[in-house]
């Protein structure tokens, strides 16, 4: 008969801001190495697209970023729900810190989408399914972080963001289904970056590319939940600590 | 006799007073509009003038024109509905009556289902019956136009209940009009797509839109009721 | 042109490729930066902090 888990053992602010600035450095250095290695081999090792010759390169950066964009918005929405369910302020506070990384990502993906459609299709912007569900996502995001900066009241302001988090992930599928239909009724908005089967060796550069950029978003949200926690807990005693300690070596 | 008085009247107990208790929410909503009728006609005329600057904008060709029309029907009545959302709750949680709602021993999604439905009803109905008017500046024909108001009148549960989930959302919330516009507008792109997208197309195409939008309003008539109770909980008690 | 000329302007599209990879360097950074300024706030006595961003009072 083993030890029974703890699954609520971190589910205390101290002890989660403790595992958060433990595992932190590590995963920004292995964001660091992962994304040298991942860079060089889509850069310079892998081979020339036949159609799109180099510029395709641009897409080791945006598929990571629109696949962690979508990543982030379902574990946001996942974490809301824990929330609403188990009433546990953690969680929210985890959902209220991947929203800002996750918005970002999705910037990024619009931004190198837009970049990477002007010398190959000739236009900055395409209506097709996966950026038309990109600038949505975007906005989903702002209206997460608008609406928990309005609140007032933080557990308000926690249960708000989450409902709306659920309500808009339950509708981003719905969103891109319909995106996608629309586009096979227009035919003329069907150029762009469709779901090409890419060469081995891009794959592989751009599953390495993806692995640094879940590793950087692990650490940029570990880094962003621990300054919540610093901010929400700072009259609690472990807060105050850790407050004074990190003045003592400012 | 104010909207709470009319619901301090519902009986406490039993099935049947349930349905007396929708009814008095049905009636109650209504009462308040009528009172507000101006506000109404307002956000109705806003629809107007909206769908009568478009040609202005883009110029009179009749092509395109035919072209636009559904589109700009379909956004005019989308913002006109986003323009009334911030009143579907605003009077009821000021004078308490949101809070008793709350507090009654009934089920507070089917509370806020009929409370909805009749705001909806109240903004969007009157918007499709004008759009045989419409019909004229943009050269709908009537084929057109059917599909028009039927994606409409399919697409009213989904645009209300999201809109009501957000204004209850925000209540109380400072600048809550402009927020209410940047969490609604998004949400409501697969009614756009699909409604003012059958409006022209082929008849296969056309019962395929308006039955995804027909699927639409099923889910959201079952699932979304729970989430704007939960929202007015949290504008009621947080 | 040598294969690292090529490579250094993309078959001419450098612009764009390198563009890409260095905005997203710098939304990057200045994520980091943000933070770095967040905790920086935190230290201060607890005053008005209207000034950072999407963290509210609380």
């Amino acid at each position: 008969m083993g030890t029974r888990v703890n699954w609520f053992y971190f589910a205390a602010p101290s002890r989660c801001y403790r595992l958060a600035q433990r595992l932190q450095p590590w995963l920004l250095a292995a964001a660091l190495v992962l994304a040298a290695w991942g860079l060089y081999w889509g850069l310079w090792l892998a081979p020339t697209d036949a159609q799109q010759g180099e510029v395709y390169r641009i897409v080791f950066v945006h598929v990571p970023a629109a696949w962690m964009s979508m990543v982030i918005y379902l574990a946001m929405a996942g974490w809301a729900a824990v929330g609403l369910v188990w009433r546990s302020r953690l969680s929210h506070m985890m959902a209220q810190a991947l929203a800002p990384t996750g918005a970002l990502m999705t910037f990024v993906a619009l931004w190198t989408g837009a970049l990477w459609g002007q010398p190959t299709w000739g236009t900055w912007w395409v209506w097709d399914a996966r950026l038309t569900s990109e600038l949505l996502l975007l906005f989903l995001y702002l209206g997460y972080m608008a609406l928990h900066a309005s609140i007032e009241d933080v557990d308000r302001a926690d249960r708000a963001a989450s409902l709306l988090a659920i309500v808009g992930a339950i509708n981003v599928p719905v969103i891109y289904f319909s995106v996608v239909w629309w586009n096979t009724l227009h035919q003329g908005a069907s150029i762009g970056p469709s779901g090409s089967s890419m060469a081995e060796p891009m794959l592989r550069a751009l599953l390495v590319m993806v692995a640094a950029a879940w590793c950087y978003t692990l650490a940029a949200v570990l880094a962003r939940l621990r300054v919540i926690l610093l901010k929400r807990e700072r009259h609690t005693a472990w807060a105050t600590r850790v407050l004074q300690a990190q003045e003592t070596n400012a | 006799m104010t909207a709470s008085v009319v619901w301090a009247g519902a009986p406490t107990r039993g099935a049947r007073s349930a349905w007396r208790a929708l009814a008095v929410v049905w009636r109650a909503t209504m009462l308040s509009q009528w009172r507000q009728r101006a506000d109404l006609a307002a956000a109705w005329c806003f629809f107007l003038v909206v769908v009568a600057l478009f040609p202005l904008a883009v110029g009179p060709e009749p092509q395109l024109l035919q072209r636009m029309g559904p589109g700009v029907i379909w956004v005019a009545a989308v913002l006109a509905t986003l323009g009334s959302l911030p009143r579907w709750f605003q009077d009821d949680w000021q004078d308490g009556t949101l809070e008793q709602m709350v507090l009654s021993p009934y089920p507070l999604p089917l509370l806020m289902l009929v409370k909805v439905a009749t705001h909806g009803a109240l903004a969007l109905l009157p918007l499709v019956a004008l759009c045989p008017v419409l019909a004229l500046p943009y050269g709908l024909g009537a084929e057109a136009l059917g599909v028009l108001m039927a994606g409409l009148v399919l697409g009213l549960p989904v645009l209300s209940l999201l809109g009501a989930v957000a204004a209850a959302l925000v209540l109380g919330v400072r600048s809550g009009a402009v927020l209410l516009a940047l969490l609604v507008l998004p949400l409501t792109v697969p009614l756009l797509v699909l409604g003012a997208g059958a409006v022209g197309q082929p008849a296969e195409v056309v019962t395929a839109h308006l039955s995804l939008m027909a699927a639409m309003a099923l889910l959201a008539v079952v699932g979304l009721p729970w989430a704007v109770a939960s929202a007015v909980r949290l504008a009621v008690e947080g | 042109m040598t294969t690292f000329e090529v490579w250094l302007t993309m078959g001419g599209k450098g612009w764009y490729v390198w563009g890409a990879l260095g905005m997203t360097l710098l939304a990057l950074l200045a994520e980091w930066w943000v933070l770095r300024l967040q905790r920086r706030a935190l230290l201060r006595p607890s005053q008005d902090d209207t000034w950072d961003m999407g963290l509210e009072s609380s």
